[in-house]
């Protein structure tokens, strides 16, 4: 372990040293111990002295108290500080005491299940060992994984049972018949890292766990609740909102920690002119070999599946050509990759790998977010801002997960986001992680599992269902009766529709089909991985290159309806990416209202709209170096999301002032009538080739750039001198523009609504879409700002929009004006690009003009 | 205000037309006159019972509802051979119409039609929930009746009618009294006995091609079934539900006649005329699998005297060979082969290069039949994975036979 001589070669590099924008350590931790306390059951206790556990963390301890008492607690303590033994100690020392007693463990993935059984083997294994003939405590994983034949037993002699939401949706609780003993012994539930809980998956969540109280009253039963949290803004809140119950929280974290190093980086320039930086990916790569060449183990986040095989195989490949390890096949087994789409095994394999050591290096997606125990890792990049602190926080956590130094890299890509925040590190530093926000009581995920609730137990008249009040979700059954699922006799409404009501409701808003991989190697096929439905269409279309664990596959058939994908591996020495066009089209406007404050009065329209997206073509890019091979035209059925929308439209009226108020940046450029000889005349100087990676043109005409944006001269002449101008391919185009980009008012407003929104909405940042069309099909050809939820049909979070609208819009001139910035930043309208404009005051004025507030 | 329903409406939830619960009809006092059933009273509540009440020689088909004669071999191949001497009598038939195929707690079975053999004739009675309020009474009657049995016999009851009749009994807080009953599921025995010569095994197929029994056209078909009960509870249309008690108690006394019919077909293959060496086949495969060697040895001797499709007389010839193999009859075994050897049989080929090395030592004559394995192998255009076992075990063997030829030869 060489970390600190890494990071003293890195402090040493400038090539390295001058990126880190922010070092920031947090000094090490001493431990704070507790004895372990006198009530715990001696077997218990010596079975954990045997594991070496002679004494506990104090907030484990606090937790075992706080239980003691009968009080329902949430522990919101760091990564790795021992959140799992503050509820096994309470439910195994209660199962010792009480032989029929049963508990559940929910965990929010498969993966996190196996991770914790391997935990919970260990401690059983121990106590059981000591059992001295008494009947061994057993646990069971029970989710779509468990083979039929050894449910059965499961269901009747797991004293522990591990399991996820989604089972006790679809597979536990309409079959609770089966679990009759297990629901009359259930003493206490456990919730695993409930941060991730929220919006329209905690929502749902939440009902599921109205119905297990439910089930478990119908038992006789009133089991506790112990949750576990990441560091979130509101972990009682949440905790409330789950489960409906008090909680207490526990956050006094007592482990120890190592020294961590956060190191803030932003990649060098490597186009001064244009101000452009090196990419993410290629500085990720930079710095995970030095961590390899340091022997520090390092998991490396990317933000997507392709991130994340990119870097996979650029890290093998420069792995491959070191003395340490001559092969490229010792190369592939210390660098792997981890993402959704993976089949089990692998992942096993891998978890197994980074915990044995063998595994140096992981190249993961946020599959490896939640807490799930690969053991010694030192060092943590991230390959740009995850999106929000709170899961900053989590993917940083997983360096120092014990008492040694560790490093956190969070590298800066050129999104505007992160490159605000690499100018303003302490804005970074100074926030709090965000909230968690679910509503339960949405109509339609209640409706849904008042549906199920009434197929496992006939619903009385006068029963509530959780905090709803019974004669509310007396409402909603009525409406089911209308709707013949429902049947009201007497006092009771009873489910009578020959379906199986949970088996339509997902818990997860993405859909539920998967595309199967199959490789046909020497006439034999085999599943390599799975893409979901939507993803396919861009992943795996005919002809595009598959990276699977860095390997390249072509894709030779792409069956949608079948679900099957055929792969055929061979050396390709390009990738692929796919051209896709997204439209959007109003199937059915529903209502239009107007919105007025102050005399002025601005349409707002809801309905049903219709996003289409097409995958178009793709290209074929080289790797090495790195341009265009071809571009090849794909036949592929288009995608819809149908789901609601809620638009607000900026009358001509309000355009025009604007435009006289010079706060109005969404006409078209006017470049003038020499225009068209000005870019024949650049692009003849730059020798029709791109002047940032020399592509030449092939069928297309290269794009013509004003390095100085042309909104920023009042002179068009001034603007368009050529020595403003610039040949570029479109990629480069795109990431030119990027850096210098103008906000618009309407860009600036959609930005600000679209973060603050969810507050008001009580759901997930996640879960709305917010966009901003100046020219839109919706409102004949007008600008909209377009709300929609991104949920297949929506979830109803759109048709709220309206009523919050006028608060909404004041929280926004507030943000606008107690914001200090000069011209935009991510806390307000959001950042312009690094020398761009942030278009604030256009913002401010759009808002004043819907408020009807009149310049002074 | 919008109503909840206009809300509902608007986020694109199919609600029903504006009717209250309280705008149904009232059931026609008419139900039981209807059903020719009455409502019998029980310490948790009413409901219907219909009973019914048939000789033992009614015909059922081709053949007459009957008594169960012999059926040690059901019972044997259920794993209850020690129930031995049981009467008839214990046997409870029984078969549930329900409010969906799902399962689930919310799955009712709204009737539930029992049957059982009672001083010589056989009683049949259908316990109806005319209202989801009646559901314990149902049950509990149901109970009653059947406890004079020990038994149940259903068809596809393993996986169907006995998990809901357990969910419906736990959903109110008893035990299933059913827990203690052993069970026959006809639909496995009729899966073993007539998947080769019947292109389906629903109870439908069975009764016509196994019962020769013809349903008249009041019968109804199941998926049907749901609809009727949602209907006449929402809207009190009776009318329907009588074809669906027809339905319900055609299905239990098939159940009857085919229990008798395989009793009979088991206890005595033969002696039934059956002229079907298929499932003669099948019988002597269900003996084999029970480990009634012998009898099977005689069976499959007597199905190969029938005119038997190509595949299944090689099947017939290779498993009355393993089976002589097994009970070191060797000779007949050998055989067995050389006539399914005849026809490039490729195992056939194999097990006499084994008897001719291991058994006769004639290494000549084991080599020749490897070499005929080897050459059908070989033919094959599109070599299967088990093929390419059998291959490299055949090459080894041939290596070995040779050097065992040459060490022998003169």
């Amino acid at each position: 372990m060489s970390i600190s001589r890494l990071l003293e070669h890195w402090k040493s590099d400038p090539t390295v040293s001058e990126n880190i924008v922010a070092w920031r350590t947090t000094p090490a931790r001493q431990p704070r111990h507790a004895p372990i306390p006198a009530g715990v059951h001696p077997r218990l206790a010596s079975a954990l002295r045997q594991m070496g556990l002679v004494e506990l963390y104090s907030h484990q301890a606090e937790a075992w108290e706080r239980l003691q008492r009968g009080e329902n607690v949430i522990v919101s303590t760091g990564t790795a500080s021992g959140k799992t033994l503050c509820y096994n100690l309470a439910v195994i020392d209660n199962l010792l005491r009480n032989q029929e007693a049963r508990a559940l463990y929910l965990f929010p993935t498969k993966a996190l299940s196996q991770d914790q059984a391997s935990t919970l083997r260990l401690l059983l294994g121990s106590l059981n060992e000591d059992s001295s003939g008494q009947a061994g405590m057993s646990w069971g994983i029970y989710d779509g994984d468990t083979p039929t034949n050894t449910r059965k037993q499961i269901r009747n002699q797991a004293s522990i049972l591990l399991s996820n939401p989604d089972m006790l949706h679809t597979g536990i609780l309409p079959h609770h018949t089966n679990w009759a003993d297990f629901f009359s012994n259930l003493s206490f539930v456990i919730l695993d890292e409930v941060h991730i809980y929220r919006g329209v998956f905690g929502s749902h969540v939440a009902n599921v766990l109205r119905r297990l109280k439910r089930i478990a009253q119908h038992y006789g039963a009133r089991p506790r609740f112990i949750l576990t949290s990441a560091t979130i803004g509101n972990a009682v809140d949440l905790a409330q909102r789950l489960v409906e119950e008090p909680f207490n929280l526990i956050s006094e974290d007592g482990s120890a920690r190592g020294a961590q190093h956060f190191l803030f980086y932003n990649p060098p320039i490597v186009n001064s002119e244009l101000g452009l930086r090196s990419s993410v990916i290629q500085e990720s790569i930079r710095l995970g070999s030095d961590l390899l060449a340091y022997d520090v183990q390092a998991i490396i986040f990317g933000r997507s599946r392709r991130t994340v095989e990119l870097i996979l195989a650029f890290l093998q490949q420069s792995m491959a050509g070191e003395p340490a390890s001559q092969t490229s096949h010792e190369a592939e087994s210390l660098v792997r990759g981890y993402r959704s789409g993976y089949l089990p095994g692998q992942r096993r394999s891998i978890e197994r790998g980074l915990k044995t050591g063998a595994v140096r290096a992981v190249i993961a997606t946020n599959a490896l977010e939640l807490g799930i125990d690969i053991g010694r890792m030192n060092a943590a990049v991230l390959a740009g801002y995850p999106g929000s602190i709170a899961a900053t926080l989590q993917q940083a956590g997983r360096a120092g997960r014990n008492d040694e130094e560790s490093v956190a890299v969070l590298i800066a890509s050129s999104d505007p986001l992160d490159q605000y925040l690499a100018r303003h590190p302490d804005y970074f530093f100074g926030r709090s992680p965000e909230k968690a926000l679910l509503n339960p009581d949405n109509l339609l995920i209640l409706l849904n599992h008042l549906r199920c609730a009434a197929f496992e137990l006939p619903f009385h008249l006068k029963e509530g269902f959780g905090r709803v009040e019974a004669q509310d979700a007396q409402e909603i059954l009525d409406v089911l009766t209308q709707g013949n699922q429902l049947h009201f006799s007497k006092d009771h409404y009873y489910w009578m529709a020959d379906q199986y009501p949970a088996q339509a409701v997902s818990l997860r808003s993405a859909s539920p089909q998967t595309v199967q991989l199959l490789l046909d190697q020497a006439g034999r096929q085999a599943t390599i991985g799975t893409v979901d439905y939507l993803s396919a269409h861009w992943m795996v279309h005919p002809g595009a290159i598959y990276l699977h664990e860095a390997t390249p596959y072509q894709v030779e058939t792409l069956d949608l309806e079948e679900g099957i994908a055929h792969l055929c591996q061979s050396s390709y020495d390009y990738y692929t990416e796919a051209q896709q066009q997204t439209q959007i089209t109003l199937a059915e406007k529903l209502y239009e209202r107007l919105l007025q404050c102050e005399g002025a009065e601005t349409p707002i329209g809801y309905g049903e709209i219709i996003v289409h997206s097409q995958v178009t073509g793709y290209k074929k890019m080289r790797w090495e170096p790195r341009e265009l091979i071809e571009t090849c035209p794909l036949d592929m059925p288009a995608t819809e999301l149908q789901t609601s929308a809620c638009w607000i439209t900026l009358g001509e009226e309000l355009v025009e002032r604007l435009r006289q108020q010079n706060a109005w940046k969404n006409d078209p450029n006017e470049y003038g009538s020499q225009w068209k000889a000005l870019r024949l005349q650049a692009r003849a100087r730059d020798r029709y080739r791109c002047r940032i990676c020399g592509m030449p043109e092939s069928g297309r005409e290269h794009d013509v750039h004003h390095i100085s944006p042309f909104r920023n001269f009042s002179d068009p002449q001034l603007a368009n001198r050529l020595d403003n101008l610039l040949t570029l391919c479109p990629a480069c185009h795109r990431r030119a523009e990027n850096a210098v980009r103008v906000r618009s008012g309407m860009g600036g407003m959609a930005y600000l609504i679209g973060h603050l929104a969810p507050l008001y909405l009580m759901c997930d940042a996640r879960d709305i879409g917010v966009l901003s069309d100046p020219q839109s099909t919706l409102a004949e050809g007008q600008p909209v700002i377009l709300i929609y939820d991104q949920v297949p049909a929506g979830i109803g979070l759109s048709n709220q929009v309206y009523e919050i609208y006028p608060e909404l819009l004041s929280a926004a001139r507030e943000t606008i004006l107690a914001c200090a910035c000069q011209d935009g930043c991510p806390s307000c309208v959001g950042p312009g690009g690094e020398n761009g404009k942030g278009g604030k005051a256009e913002t401010l004025a759009i808002l004043d003009g819907i408020m009807g507030i009149k310049l002074p | 205000m919008p109503s909840l329903a206009d809300k509902l409406k608007s986020l694109g939830v199919q609600v029903g037309p504006a009717k209250l619960a309280s705008d149904k009809p009232a059931p026609p006092p008419s139900l039981e006159a209807l059903l020719e059933g009455e409502v019998v009273e029980t310490p948790v509540g009413e409901c219907l019972v219909v009973e019914k009440r048939y000789p033992l020689e009614q015909p059922h088909g081709r053949s007459r509802l009957g008594l169960p004669a012999a059926s040690e071999r059901i019972l044997s191949w259920a794993g209850l051979s020690e129930l031995g001497d049981f009467s008839p009598e214990a046997l409870a038939f029984i078969d549930t119409e329900t409010t969906g195929l799902s399962g689930g707690t919310g799955t009712f079975a709204f009737l539930i039609g029992a049957g059982r053999f009672e001083n010589g004739t056989y009683v049949l009675k259908q316990f109806f929930m005319r209202d989801p309020q009646e559901e314990p009474a149902q049950l509990f009657a149901l109970e009653q009746f059947l406890a004079p049995c020990s038994g149940l016999v259903t068809f596809n009851g393993k996986a169907f009618d006995l998990p809901i009749l357990t969910t419906r009994y736990r959903s109110h807080g008893w035990q299933s009294p059913f827990m203690a009953y052993f069970h026959v599921d006809l639909l496995h025995l009729s899966r073993r006995l007539w998947s080769e010569r019947l292109p389906s095994r629903t109870l439908g197929a069975l009764e016509q091609h196994i019962l020769g029994f013809v349903r008249d056209e009041e019968d109804i078909p199941g998926w049907m079934i749901p609809q009727i009960y949602f209907d006449y509870l929402r809207f009190g249309e009776a009318g329907p539900l009588k074809r669906v008690f027809y339905h319900n108690a055609m299905d239990v006394l098939s159940m009857v006649s085919l229990f008798a019919h395989t009793a009979r077909l088991l206890s005595d293959p033969l002696h039934e005329g059956n002229e079907n060496g298929l499932d003669l086949l099948s019988i002597a495969r269900l003996f084999e699998a029970m480990g009634d060697a012998s009898a099977a040895a005689s069976l499959y001797l007597q199905a190969l005297e029938h005119d038997l499709p190509k595949t299944y007389w090689l099947a017939a010839v290779r498993n009355l060979a393993l089976l002589r193999k097994r009970r070191r009859e060797l000779t007949m075994a050998v055989e067995l082969w050389m006539k399914s050897a005849e026809y490039n049989d490729l195992e056939a080929f194999i097990e006499l290069a084994k008897y001719y090395e291991h058994h006769e030592k004639d290494y000549a004559q084991a080599l020749h039949w490897a070499q005929s394995a080897m050459e059908i192998i070989e033919e094959q255009a599109a070599p299967a994975p088990k093929l390419a076992g059998y291959r490299a075990q055949l090459e080894h063997r041939l290596q070995r036979l040779e050097r065992k030829a040459n060490l022998h030869s003169p």
